[in-house]
């Protein structure tokens, strides 16, 4: 079977054959797509359960605090570096008029000081604004773009780590979800589980520290029988960190295998790298497929005119008018176009709406629960509840974006699938033979069931620096995106001191108190409003860049393709006779390259037999 | 200290007369009336495998709950004292049926009979046992479980919202603070929130580190690092409003080692006698415990060994063994002393039994308040006047509150130092002489350099009132034991 490396390169000699600069950019896009892969996998569950161990067991090396009162306060990326290093990143102000597009700010620390900058302890909730801590190591495990990122532990006292883990969740490639040996789910994890794994399906359950407790296998069966019973059709799997550290130190293969982390590191190389890698490579086969669609454009109608000079009015009648439907593509009146703009437009609105109501009752209820107590001594209990029902509520509505923007760009593939489709059935190239087959070539990959938006995904994956176009909240921008409420607690806390020392009346102690709820979700809601607007109208551009270019190269196709076709008119006998085989043989080694691209964007080799 | 237990006896006869005739609230205060003779009742609860069953069967000193790996209480049961061991369940109807005990077997002495949970309202356990004469123990279903029905059996129990809650005082398991916890002990306190009764918050719940062995990798220094993190805990404010304190706690080893075997025994023995690297590599994890290869100690005896005291207390036994205690009796006392769980029994005699009348006329006085308030009848408008003068009066009380005020909300406008130095000085003063564990070189206060301070504070006019009103009741607190040399 071809590599995917092989298939590019043919694939970027014809486009230098076919002199198109647009589309061997789009193949360079993909080659390093290919290339310098990012595949990037959380680790996420409640607090003390061993996530930070479980990453320091896989990338051997002591990088995320471990201890007995140690948590997590920020998350910690690992990817594969040549030297080891580490650095913080904090979000950075936009640039003017680029409000929607997160920038960061990257500060190199020693590695060993990672521990001081992401634990609770020496950065309690946070309160340095990190966004993460990326470090990088030389590791086998991760040489193939494998990145793992360790969470914040949910479930703790500050809710916020759940919203900013569930926020964070869209850009990853796979989660694993940790849980120790010591009891079987409880509700609230299967409930995180569950709603985790709608924003990233590729999921597998870890149990770890098996080297405590004598009944884990009993623990093991019990929890697979809680994931069968919730539908949650995921691989468990049992590991002890302590066992594979000192399996690592003492050289115990026999140890090793009982950590467990054979079978975990099984499962990161063939379920998680390999499936990403059989991605990528549909995702260049693709591309691949799209060139070969456009040269063919290109080239067929020439080689039927000068086979058939007579349908020569015919065939440039064709192109002219699958040019112009190619033109209107573009334009913004096109169908793709205003389903984008409306619908965009509609979730904006439902979006404000539904956030509003959310807020709004939240504060009625705050409001209740105010007039029943005294707001000078529940004040903290208030806020902290208030807190978090925010928070929850915007977790929600994160969710829901998210889902509606996946719904949207799903209905915009769609559309304008089916409105490219019929600009090239529109041309009757005559008797060339089974051209209008080949030239809807998309349809090959359809039948491996990727559909339209997942095409659309994979393709464009990791071309934005990594971040995925539908993540809503762009990854850990999200977290950013939580920081400005945190920050207005301020308001409250300065109301708390305010409350304490001026010795009001109660009920104007209830009035400053509902003054301050209704303030603080007002300015919630202004927040969220403006943040969510940003970073939709971010995705809403980059979709329809996406298709403007798909558009464009399919115009310059079928311009290309005019010109010749009319040359061919007046074409030299030895003109002709130069041309007609060449150009044979230039569509015949598209067919042997759309061969190659189906092949390798097939249904996807377990990666296990690709390296065989 | 006298005097509040008598008022609310006599308010309870009082409220007895004004109900004369009226079945359903008369019911109600005979309940109360009822309940004021019973010994107090302590709830043990916490999320689900927290370790609650393991616990209560080591502060019974007998394996009466049953306890596994999985979740396995799933209705609460109640244990009481009485002259023989007897078990019956109530079933939703009411009516009760006897359920057969069995002896030996070393597992649980009785079970549900064949009944399913969901048609069972409670168990009842009475046991011989002098701790129960004290107070009546209650095992709770866990919460958070993804059995939401049992998990519903606790909450309804221990949440005072909307009626009179069950129980007096709560044991409560944490592993971690989760925010589940939270909201249970907030749920507990839920009625006294909002109430003139809120101050009172966090004087009847003990916080327990449970599992306490198995941190830091079940080292042989799990204990001392629990210890640390259960000051943390204690020390962390949303706790400390919700507790009185958290004790660690090794249920697993306690359990172990008040029911140890003379087999247990032999085993801890036999393999406190291998060599270091043949336990070392038993104990490597408690796969290997129990599959190593090793003719000394057959792995029938390892796999019961681990299952009763699990890896830290295999390997604290064996430490303790090589260090002396190697008599039966020296080692399960060593074991259960490690263990935390006489820290937790001391706490509980001092605090719950010593102030249990207290607590129980609290209860009561929470009671009647709610059976006042939703039967309005002649005399009833006077009764609540005295509840509320009750409330006011009972300077035990108020100090009871007033502690439960300072480690919540501090003293506006006076430094820390001070916060502690009054919360040491009502802790010093409350009944049983408090429970919190006395800090290395801790006197007691000098009263009279104590009343002079709090003088000073309640006369500065430029402090906040409630500040002032705080410094007054410790003033007071001060002249009582310096009048009266308390013993």
């Amino acid at each position: 079977m071809v590599t995917v490396e092989k298939m590019l390169e043919h694939a970027d000699v014809m486009v230098a054959r076919a002199e198109r600069p647009d589309l061997a950019q789009r193949l360079a896009n993909a080659s390093r797509r290919w290339q310098d892969p990012s595949i990037r996998v959380f680790v996420v569950g409640e607090f003390k359960q061993g996530k930070s161990t479980l990453v320091n067991a896989l990338i051997n090396a002591p990088l995320c605090p471990v201890g007995t009162d140690v948590t997590t306060s920020v998350a910690t990326m690992v990817s594969a570096g040549d030297e080891p290093s580490a650095e913080l990143v904090y979000s950075a102000p936009s640039l003017p008029g680029h409000e929607e597009a997160p920038r960061l700010r990257r500060v190199p620390i020693p590695i060993d000081e990672v521990a001081q900058h992401v634990s609770q302890r020496h950065n309690p909730d946070n309160t340095s604004h990190l966004l993460y801590v990326h470090a990088r190591l030389p590791r086998p495990l991760l040489a193939d773009g494998l990145t793992l990122v360790d969470t914040p532990g949910v479930g703790g006292l500050n809710s916020s780590h759940a919203a900013a883990t569930m926020s964070a969740l869209p850009q990853a490639d796979a989660l694993l979800f940790v849980s120790d040996g010591s009891a079987e789910y409880s509700d609230a994890e299967l409930e995180f589980l569950a709603a985790a794994l709608r924003l990233c399906p590729n999921a597998a359950a870890v149990m770890t520290k098996t080297d405590l407790y004598p009944e884990w296998r009993r623990i093991v069966e019990i929890n697979r029988g809680h994931l069968a019973r919730a539908g949650l059709a995921m691989p468990l799997i049992p590991v002890s960190a302590r066992l594979r550290l000192i399996a690592a130190r003492t050289n115990d293969a026999t140890l090793n295998e009982e950590s467990g982390f054979s079978a975990l590191v099984r499962h990161l190389r063939l379920d998680v790298v390999g499936n990403a890698r059989a991605l990528g490579a549909t995702a260049a086969a693709n591309d691949v497929m799209g060139v070969v669609e456009n040269l063919r454009a290109q080239w067929q109608p020439e080689l039927a005119a000068y086979n058939d000079p007579q349908s020569l009015p015919r065939i440039t009648a064709e192109l002219d008018t699958a040019k112009a439907r190619a033109q209107e593509l573009k334009e913004r009146s096109s169908r793709w176009q205003i389903t984008l703009s409306d619908g965009i437009a509609d979730i904006v609105s439902d979006l404000e709406h539904d956030l509003r109501e959310r807020l709004r009752a939240v504060g009625r209820e705050a409001e209740a629960s105010i007039d029943m107590g005294d707001p000078g001594q529940d004040w903290e209990q208030v806020t902290a509840w208030l807190d978090e029902r925010i928070q929850l509520a915007l977790s929600e509505t994160f969710v829901w974006a998210e889902d509606s923007l996946a719904w949207l760009a799903d209905q915009v593939a769609q559309h304008f699938e089916a409105s490219a489709h019929d600009t090239l059935v529109g041309i009757d190239v005559g008797n060339t033979g089974g051209l209008l087959d080949r030239v809807t070539g998309l349809g090959d990959l359809d039948r491996h069931e990727v559909s339209p938006l997942q095409k659309v995904l994979i393709g464009m994956r990791g071309s934005y620096g990594g971040v995925l176009m539908f993540g809503l909240l762009t990854g850990f921008a999200g977290m950013a995106l939580l920081n400005p409420i945190s920050l207005g607690a301020g308001i409250l806390l300065g109301g708390r001191t305010y409350l304490d020392d001026k010795e009001n009346r109660l009920r104007a102690r209830r009035a400053e108190a509902k003054n301050l709820v209704r303030r603080r979700i007002d300015d919630t809601i202004f927040q969220v409003n403006k943040n969510l607007k940003d970073r939709l109208r971010w995705a809403q551009r980059q979709i329809r860049d996406h298709y403007t270019t798909v558009a464009s190269e399919l115009h310059t196709s079928l311009a290309e393709s005019m010109k010749v076709a009319v040359a061919t008119a007046t074409a030299s006998k030895v003109e002709r006779e130069r041309r007609v085989p060449w150009l044979t043989k230039q569509l015949s080694l598209l067919d042997q390259l759309a061969r190659e691209a189906a092949e390798l964007g097939g249904p996807l080799p377990r990666p296990a037999e690709a390296s065989a | 200290m006298t005097g509040t237990p008598d008022a609310v006896r006599a308010l309870v006869d009082r409220a007895a007369r004004v109900y004369d005739g009226a079945p359903g609230p008369a019911a109600q205060v005979r309940a109360v009336r009822d309940r004021l003779a019973e010994p107090i009742r302590v709830a043990v609860a916490g999320k689900v495998k927290a370790g609650k069953s393991t616990l209560l069967n080591a502060l019974l000193g007998e394996r009466i709950a049953a306890t596994d790996a999985g979740e396995c209480t799933m209705v609460t049961t109640w244990y009481r004292h009485g002259p023989a061991p007897s078990a019956s369940l109530v079933l939703a109807d009411g009516s009760r049926e006897g359920l057969a005990l069995r002896r030996a077997s070393g597992g649980p002495p009785f079970d549900l009979g064949g009944r399913q949970p969901g048609e069972v309202a409670w168990v009842e356990v009475t046991w011989p046992l002098p701790i129960l004469e004290q107070l009546t123990l209650i095992d709770t279903p866990g919460i958070g479980s993804l059995t939401r029905e049992a998990s519903q059996r606790t909450l309804d129990l221990v949440r005072t919202e909307g009626g009179t809650a069950g129980v007096d005082a709560l044991v409560y398991l944490m592993r971690h603070r989760h925010a589940a916890d939270l909201e249970l002990l907030h749920g507990f306190h839920a009625d006294t929130r909002t109430s003139a009764l809120k101050d009172d918050a966090a004087l009847n719940v003990i916080g327990v580190l449970s599992r306490a062995d198995e941190l830091g990798e079940q080292g042989i220094d799990a204990m001392l690092r629990a210890q640390e993190l259960a000051d943390t805990y204690a020390r962390d404010p949303e706790v400390r409003q919700l507790c009185r304190g958290v004790l660690p706690v090794a249920g697993l080893l306690a359990q172990g080692a008040q029911t140890m075997t003379h087999d247990d025994f032999i085993a801890v023995l036999r393999f406190a006698e291998l060599p270091k690297p043949r336990r070392d590599r038993l104990t490597l994890s408690a796969s290997r415990f129990v599959g190593e290869d090793e003719p000394s100690l057959d792995a029938a005896a390892r796999a019961a060994l681990l299952e009763r005291l699990g890896l830290f207390g295999v390997r604290l036994g064996a430490a303790l063994v090589r260090m002396g205690f190697d008599t039966p009796a020296a080692l399960a006392e060593e074991l259960t002393r490690r263990s935390g769980l006489p820290a937790l029994q001391e706490a509980l005699r001092a605090s719950y039994a010593s102030s249990a009348e207290l607590l129980k006329a609290r209860s009561a006085l929470q009671a009647l308040t709610r059976i006042v308030a939703a039967h309005p009848r002649a005399g009833s408008a006077e009764l609540e006047e005295a509840l509320d003068e009750a409330f006011g009066s009972a300077a035990d009380l108020r100090e009871l509150h007033l502690l439960a005020r300072l480690r919540r909300d501090g003293l506006p406008g006076l430094p820390d130092a001070d916060v502690e130095r009054a919360v040491r000085l009502l802790e010093w003063a409350a009944p049983g002489r408090a429970w919190t564990p006395r800090r290395r070189g801790e006197t007691d206060p000098d009263l009279g350099a104590e009343l002079g301070a709090w003088r000073g504070v309640a006369n500065d006019p430029l402090l906040p009132h409630g500040t002032r009103q705080a410094a007054e009741t410790l003033g007071r607190l001060c002249e009582r034991f310096m009048s009266a040399p308390s013993g």
